[in-house]
């Protein structure tokens, strides 16, 4: 047990000091998690932002004072910009139809008579539907703006109505946070991809890891202490990302160490699916590629952004067979609803297991001679 | 160089290519296998098959704590177990033991019918239902939201009166424009992310791996051009991508029951217009002279970049400030333009000038820079 | 008098400040087996990848196979073959499928390409080992196949840059005698090499470069009586102590000693008392003397004393390796 913890710690401390010594590799595996994370800001602030200016164009083929008060509030939508107002309804359509606008509103004759007469009235909406935002959002300025109009009218909504009061549990903002705890468990998991194609496939190209497995050594022993200094660098992405959360606003409820220790796990397991994915692919460029390939639609199925409890029923079972997934849900609950180890324990045990069944299968695996 | 020799290089670059990749079983597996089922089946897991409307709540525990129990709350739990987003909704939780199971993953949100329900309703004045969500689950409380707001569409809390919402008069908003299902929306981004993530390293990571190797040199220490060497990895990359395009259709199409909107030959076009864009970007990459470690660095920054910037997941359109004038300069957003509005609504690809005309200007530029920067780093390249 | 295979005029390559090949002078005549000598760092490699135009000189001018460098440079593609660090074959393809595909770039017609590749194949004795990938390849075959790549499309001048190093002395000699008969064949050939040895034993010329200048040219025996006022002194006495040794040293006009028990060499201008002090000195010290032999300079003493000494080569190589 000694000369395997000996031999273990002499693996992590070479590790250590040749990234050191390497300071892009340093940079690049510290400063991904931020990069990551600002296009990931990106993203989502473009869903928070206070207008836009999807473009809109009305045929008002009514033009009574009812129509044109309909066009006058789709005009000072902060959602839409009526780009054009058109003389047909085909002209409209084909706005829609050619990209030239995301949406077209057309307000049919009799509109006005109808609503003086307390009747209902109608408008047709064509929205194109391949930008899916943009529509519904485009769909949410009409809605609103017919309701406006009724209520400008005097009219009454309705007899009696259903208020829904919505209360989260979590304390998160209401418009959501910019970046979740899932982002951390990815960043984790492509940080020990990344580490694992430096760890082995890089030492076999360059022949530094035959000296090593001609030592009398264990390969156990190289692993445990490659998997070693991941965590060391995992601990420093953690608190990067630790840091990034609070900047930006998000609440940590939970306690940090119990972070800490899900993204070790984490990253245990992926450095131990790496491990015996390196026996069987032994170009660095080609297991990067397929670690970002595997990667990419984990940011779907685990639950990175969107909880997979949402994913259709085909998700949710892929989802259910993915460790990651049990990771970033433990990250989320302790995250968010500040729950303890107990409550994370099954989580945690699934990485554990899932870590110790692949480990010693890579260790068989992989070659001695090189 | 007459065009029958350049051709007869490009053609024996090509097959050497071919010839290559026989050899690297791995690569086949990844490029044309690994790369194009994952990233199909991780969307029809995501967002269902094609044409498939499934509700993302309603196999989800929910409790419905009734502290009303009157006819109206009767009828809303009804309305509600009809709608076919609540098909798991449970009683037997009081409020409190309601929110004490809230977030331990035993119930996912409680709807809680306080007393005087339906006492408001019948005095004509609101009610209020109030719905505790496990927001941490991130979408959860959105989609909660909208599904009971549906609901309540048609919700009357007695048989003789007329659904809640609405009054006598309303504004109806007849809906208009070509419906598709999230899978087909998604099928686009994925055969543009396949086309993309895989054609880049295989240029870029192509080229520096043989500048790495010194076969690069090889190349040109023989008569034939540079011209002749990149037309030759070009049309080899077109070959892979058409079948890349293939298997994601393929399983699209049969596995998951997407109908596109259109053919097979202009997707098939647009896919390689694509491929041409990231080869040109990848051929003026390489000429840089890095490594195969930065090159993957770049691909995946590019990825994120046009995941970002280029519609894929935001439209256009809603992105501000600098972010909006990327969004427009970057060639590949008008790819994905090309590629939804073929797909998804049909639209002839002639009609699409203004985003033809800037993706093939672009790779002209893409290709042009890329020939004059290689033969200025001929040094560099041939270590 | 034969035609000029390779002319250059001051080519010279400046890497950032630094000037690798510094107004390369150089004519090589057709049918020549000319040697580059020189140390690690001395510019050989930058010379050989010049006139083969895999990079651009920084100024200066050639011509090579009869054509500009520069404003020809396909042209001299055709006519050239080169084994050199950094022009490598494809791992993943056999030594054949390499060769199939070279034989294409260079347009030879499908049935002379096979031909070819046969009779290359046949010539290095590859076999077997012509299905088996390049990776799987020992070094010294490995060597073989680049030969056999550069010779594929007949060229009329051949670069050899450091193509024995690595291999066995028996397969060194047999590439060395493979190469003169390629230049009895009409070839021109370019000889790279730092050991000091080799191009005595084949070269037609010898041109000496260092610090990125030729500091000589002339045929092995030519250069070595340009230093023929060296003596060159072999003594075989065993078990030499330092001390003993440094005895030696403190004999006036001594050049150089080197000892590798039992031979002691010791290189002087001409002194004819050096074998008698010598003797006298290793005698006092109780040496034991098995035979004395004095020759005249070996090409690497002429290199040495040609370019200035050991001292100074010590310091260019040290300067080479910082840069």
């Amino acid at each position: 047990m000694n000369r395997f913890a000996r031999d273990t710690s002499a693996v992590t401390a070479k590790e250590l000091r040749q990234l050191l010594r390497d300071p892009l590799s340093l940079a690049l595996t510290i400063i991904f998690p931020i990069l990551l994370i600002q296009i990931f800001v990106v993203i989502v602030t473009a869903f928070s932002a206070p207008s836009y200016n999807i473009a809109v164009v009305v045929s008002d083929l009514d033009g009574s004072s009812k129509s044109r008060s309909l066009v006058d509030k789709l005009t000072s939508s902060r959602l839409i910009k009526v780009t054009q107002l058109l003389q047909t309804e085909e002209q409209a359509y084909h706005a829609v139809e050619s990209g030239a606008a995301t949406g077209a509103v057309i307000i049919p004759k009799g509109f006005g008579i109808a609503l003086l007469n307390n009747r209902s009235a109608f408008v047709i909406l064509e929205t194109d539907n391949s930008k899916i935002t943009s529509s519904s959002l485009v769909q949410s300025a009409v809605s609103s703006s017919t309701q406006a109009l009724l209520e400008s009218t005097g009219v009454s909504l309705g007899a009696s109505s259903v208020q829904v009061i919505q209360r989260p549990i979590s304390g998160r903002p209401e418009t959501g946070d910019m970046i979740v705890p899932g982002m951390l468990g990815m960043i984790t998991i492509l940080g020990a991809f990344d580490d694992i194609v430096n760890a082995i496939t890089r030492e076999r190209e360059r022949g530094t890891f035959s000296r090593l497995v001609l030592t009398p050594t264990s390969i156990l022993s190289i692993y445990s202490g490659k998997i070693s200094a991941t965590v060391v660098l995992n601990a420093i992405r953690t608190t990067l990302m630790l840091v990034i959360f609070v900047f930006t606003g998000l609440t940590i409820r939970g306690s940090v160490p119990l972070v800490y220790l899900t993204t070790t796990l984490i990253a245990v397991f992926t450095m131990s699916l790496g491990l015996l994915l390196s026996t069987k692919v032994t170009s660095s460029s080609t297991l990067t590629v397929l670690e970002i390939a595997i990667t990419f639609p984990l940011f779907q199925l685990a639950g990175a952004i969107q909880a997979p409890e949402l994913l259709a029923s085909g998700g949710r079972a892929m989802a259910q067979i993915l460790p990651w997934t049990y990771g970033n849900d433990a990250l989320r609950r302790v995250i968010y609803l500040g729950v303890g180890f107990d409550a994370i324990a099954i989580d945690l045990l699934v990485l554990t297991v899932s870590s110790l069944v692949l480990l010693p299968i890579a260790t068989l695996l992989s070659k001695r001679t090189i | 160089m007459p065009a029958k020799a350049f051709l007869n290089d490009a053609l024996a670059v090509m097959t050497n290519e071919f010839r290559l990749l026989r050899r690297n079983r791995t690569a086949i597996l990844i490029s044309l296998v690994i790369l194009p089922l994952f990233f199909t089946v991780s969307l029809g897991g995501a967002s269902g098959r094609s044409g498939e409307s499934f509700s993302p709540i309603a196999h989800l525990t929910i409790a419905y704590v009734d502290n009303d129990v009157t006819i109206a709350s009767g009828r809303l739990l009804s309305t509600l177990s009809s709608s076919g987003d609540f098909n798991n909704l449970v009683q037997g939780y009081s409020e409190d033991s309601a929110m004490a199971t809230l977030g331990t993953g035993r119930i996912y949100a409680a709807i809680i019918v306080p007393k005087g329900f339906e006492e408001n309703l019948a005095k004509n004045e609101q009610a209020n239902l109030v719905v505790y969500v496990d927001d941490s689950l991130n979408g959860l409380g959105n989609q909660i939201a909208y599904s009971i707001q549906s609901s309540l569409q048609k919700f009357s809390p007695r048989a003789e009166i007329r659904p809640v919402t609405g009054g006598a008069q309303q504004i109806e908003i007849i809906q208009k424009g070509a419906k598709f299902s999230s899978f087909n929306i998604g099928l686009t981004i994925i055969l543009a992310l396949v086309i993309i993530f895989a054609t880049f390293y295989e240029i870029a990571g192509g080229m520096s791996r043989e500048s790495e190797d010194g076969t690069y040199a090889r190349l040109l220490m023989t008569p034939t051009s540079l011209g002749a060497v990149v037309f030759g990895k070009t049309m080899y990359d077109l070959v892979l991508n058409a079948i890349r395009t293939l298997m994601v259709l393929g399983l699209a199409i049969f596995a998951y029951g997407a109908r596109p909107s259109t053919d097979f030959g202009t997707i098939l076009l647009i896919s390689l217009l694509m491929a041409l864009l990231t080869m040109g970007f990848g051929f003026l990459i390489s000429a840089i002279g890095i490594g195969i470690r930065a090159v993957i660095i770049i691909e995946f920054f590019l990825v994120l970049f046009l995941f970002a910037f280029s519609g894929f997941v935001i439209d256009r359109e809603l992105l501000r400030g600098v972010s909006n004038t990327i969004s427009y300069m970057l060639p590949w957003a008008y790819g994905i333009e090309l590629l939804k509005r073929t797909i998804l609504i049909g639209q002839p690809l002639l009609t699409l000038t203004g985003q033809l005309e800037f993706v093939l200007a672009s790779i002209v530029v893409f290709y042009g820079l890329a020939y004059f920067l290689l033969r200025l780093s001929r040094e560099r390249l041939v270590r | 008098m034969a035609e000029s295979a390779i002319t250059t005029r001051g080519l010279t390559k400046v890497f950032g400040k630094f000037k690798a090949v510094d107004g390369l002078n150089l004519d090589v005549k057709q049918g020549e087996l000319f040697g580059l000598l020189g140390p690690n760092g001395a510019g050989k490699t930058t010379t050989v990848r010049m006139l083969c135009t895999l990079i651009e000189p920084t100024s200066g001018n050639a011509t090579v196979a009869g054509y500009d460098l520069l404003r020809e440079a396909a042209k001299v593609r055709r006519e050239i073959g080169v084994v050199s660090e950094g022009v490598m074959l494809y791992k993943e393809l056999t030594i054949e499928e390499n060769l199939r595909f070279l034989s294409k770039l260079y347009n030879l017609p499908g049935g002379e390409a096979e031909k070819r590749i046969a009779h290359l194949l046949e010539m290095f004795r590859f076999e077997e080992k012509a299905k088996r990938m390049v990776k799987a390849l020992s070094s010294g075959w490995t060597k073989k196949a680049l030969i056999c790549a550069a010779l594929l499309h007949s060229p009329k001048i051949l670069f050899l840059d450091e193509v024995t190093s690595g291999l066995d002395p028996q397969s060194a000699a047999a590439l060395q005698d493979f190469t003169r008969n390629l230049c009895k064949e009409g070839v021109t050939v370019i000889w790279t090499t730092h050991y000091m040895t080799e191009p005595e034993k084949i070269c037609d010329r010898v041109g000496i470069v260092y610090a990125g200048r030729l500091i000589q040219v002339g045929s092995p025996n030519e250069l070595k009586n340009k230093v023929s006022e060296l003596s060159v002194m072999e003594v075989e006495t065993p078990g030499l102590t330092s001390r003993q040794i440094g005895k030696i040293k403190e004999i006036r006009d001594v050049c150089n000693i080197s000892y590798n028990d039992p031979i002691l060499r010791i290189t002087c201008m001409h002194d004819h008392a050096l074998a008698e002090n010598v003797t006298r000195i290793l005698l006092s010290e109780g040496a034991k003397i098995r035979s004395i032999n004095t020759k005249g300079p070996s090409l690497e003493e002429a290199f040495i004393k040609l370019t200035g000494g050991e001292e100074e080569i010590d310091r260019f190589l040290e300067k080479a390796r910082m840069e």
